[in-house]
């Protein structure tokens, strides 16, 4: 079975080498995607804008709240809107541990919510359970249209 | 002045007229007008409290005087059943009428004052609102900007010490690991704050809550967070307290959170809560037998920030006890201590 990707919706640079460094260091070999910014993500999946033709169908996608021209939630609320996206798991990576951000995800169907560790130790335990329970222990929901 | 003697005979219109400098004088053509109903009717005629000014003497001023009064004209009938004379009877309520319109003026400027006040208070509500709003924005940006930055710091020097490791000498990874402390304490700085505004913030619910309950709950976990070491936790059964129940919580997990951590270093630790019956509202307490403090530095407890032991000594960011005093203010409380170092710290408080 091809591994799928992992999307990674993160607009720091350094948050995005901290995550990806994270990630192989437990050896999570998925190809990460990283998209910078809302639109972007989008563009990703759904096959518009830059990405025109070539959706990406990831395991999971990592998102993070703040973001520019789109952000988090409203990524999170598209996502969930449309059938070919609806199932597909998404955690919330953020900083904030805002009740406000954290009502806004999961009313809005976000499957999980992580606040970001400032140790980077922690963060790469984090990663290493998030990345043990995503890929390997849950079960992936059916991908729309295939059998 | 009118003397009895001087109007004895006369007649009443000829010796109390008219004020003739008041254009609106009404008295003769209302007693007239009394009068011809006593006539008519043959029963008596109360009048309505009539203005009627008096003539005031040469020697005080001469002009006329202000006067109110209070009428009635009363019929005498003869044998035969017919009107012989009316009896005009007056009393002076000039007094009366004064202190009415006193008490009137006085109640009309106490309405507009406190109709300012009103406007007033409304005024300062929506700045307060503005205020927490801003609060409220800026909270959340503190939440998402700060820490990040203390993420890449923390981060990258970890990356350092992991991947140049054999190209440090002690020097270098003892200031790697500094600079990872320093982020880290930062960022415990950051939610310390961001707890206690949020304390500020928060709409106040209160309802029964059953402390007990909590303090066990909070028991268990602080030893389920270090199960190598054996704390006696004392908690009083069936307290409860009338509050909000996540901010009472707060305040219990900052209170045994601090018991705990300052008996680390005591052999036979012993945490307490409780109640005292100390008079008529009932005063709550968590009591541990650790490292105390020095009376001397009480007042300085329950600052911001404030600290009465070095970091190397006991963790900490000085904020947890604003936050207890915080809460406890909002529940119209009070929050003080008492301690003897080396022998424990009791913490009271009352809501």
């Amino acid at each position: 079975m091809a591994q799928r990707a992992i999307l990674l919706v993160e607009d720091s640079p350094d948050d995005v080498a901290l995550t990806r460094r994270a990630l192989a260091k437990n050896n999570i070999q998925n190809e990460i995607v990283v998209a910078r910014d809302g639109a972007e993500a989008l563009d990703y999946l759904f096959g518009t804008g830059a990405q025109a033709g070539k959706p990406i169908a990831p395991e999971v996608v990592l998102l993070d709240l703040k973001l520019p021209k789109v952000d988090g939630l409203e990524v999170l609320r598209r996502i969930r809107a449309d059938a070919r996206t609806k199932l597909l798991p998404v955690v919330v990576l953020t900083s904030s541990k805002e009740e406000r951000d954290l009502v806004g995800s999961y009313g809005l169907g976000a499957n999980s919510y992580v606040r970001k560790p400032v140790d980077f130790e922690q963060f790469v335990e984090a990663v290493r359970q998030l990345g043990l329970y995503w890929l390997i222990l849950n079960e992936s929901p059916p991908r729309p249209g295939r059998l | 002045m009118t003397t009895r003697a001087g109007i004895l005979g006369r007649g009443l219109f000829e010796v109390f007229p008219d004020n003739p400098d008041d254009p609106t004088a009404t008295g003769t053509a209302n007693l007239r007008a009394s009068l011809k109903r006593v006539l008519e009717r043959r029963a008596p005629d109360t009048m309505a409290v009539q203005k009627y000014d008096i003539r005031r003497p040469a020697s005080e001023g001469g002009g006329f005087e202000v006067r109110y009064w209070s009428p009635v004209n009363s019929p005498v009938l003869g044998l035969d059943g017919e009107l012989t004379h009316i009896i005009h009877r007056v009393e002076d309520v000039t007094e009366f009428v004064r202190l009415k319109t006193e008490q009137q003026e006085r109640t009309k400027a106490l309405e507009g004052k406190a109709e300012q006040m009103e406007a007033e208070v409304f005024r300062r509500a929506q700045e307060i609102q503005a205020a927490n709003q801003e609060l409220e924005t800026f909270s959340y940006s503190v939440s998402h900007d700060l820490r990040a930055p203390l993420r890449s710091i923390d981060g990258f020097s970890q990356a350092l010490l992991e991947d140049y490791a054999d190209r440090l000498d002690d020097h270098g990874r003892d200031y790697l690991q500094r600079i990872r402390e320093g982020a880290q304490r930062m960022g415990r700085l950051i939610d310390g704050m961001l707890a206690l505004s949020r304390v500020s913030r928060a709409a106040l619910a209160r309802e029964p809550v059953l402390l007990s309950a909590e303090a066990r709950v909070i028991a268990a976990e602080l030893k389920r967070s270090d199960p190598a070491r054996e704390v006696e936790f004392v908690i009083a059964p069936n307290v409860s307290g009338d509050g909000d129940s996540r901010l009472l919580r707060i305040v219990l997990e900052n209170l045994l959170g601090n018991a705990w951590k300052f008996t680390a270093k005591t052999r036979a630790a012993r945490i307490e809560f409780g109640t005292t019956t100390d008079g008529a509202r009932p005063t709550y307490f968590v009591r541990d037998n650790g490292a105390g403090f020095d009376m001397k530095y009480a007042e300085k407890l329950f600052g911001a920030f404030q600290r009465l032991h070095s970091p190397d000594e006991f963790p900490g960011t000085g904020i947890g006890l604003a936050t207890v005093q915080r809460i406890i203010h909002r529940h119209g409380g009070r929050a003080w201590a008492e301690a003897e170092e080396q022998r424990g710290a009791t913490f009271y408080f009352t809501l």
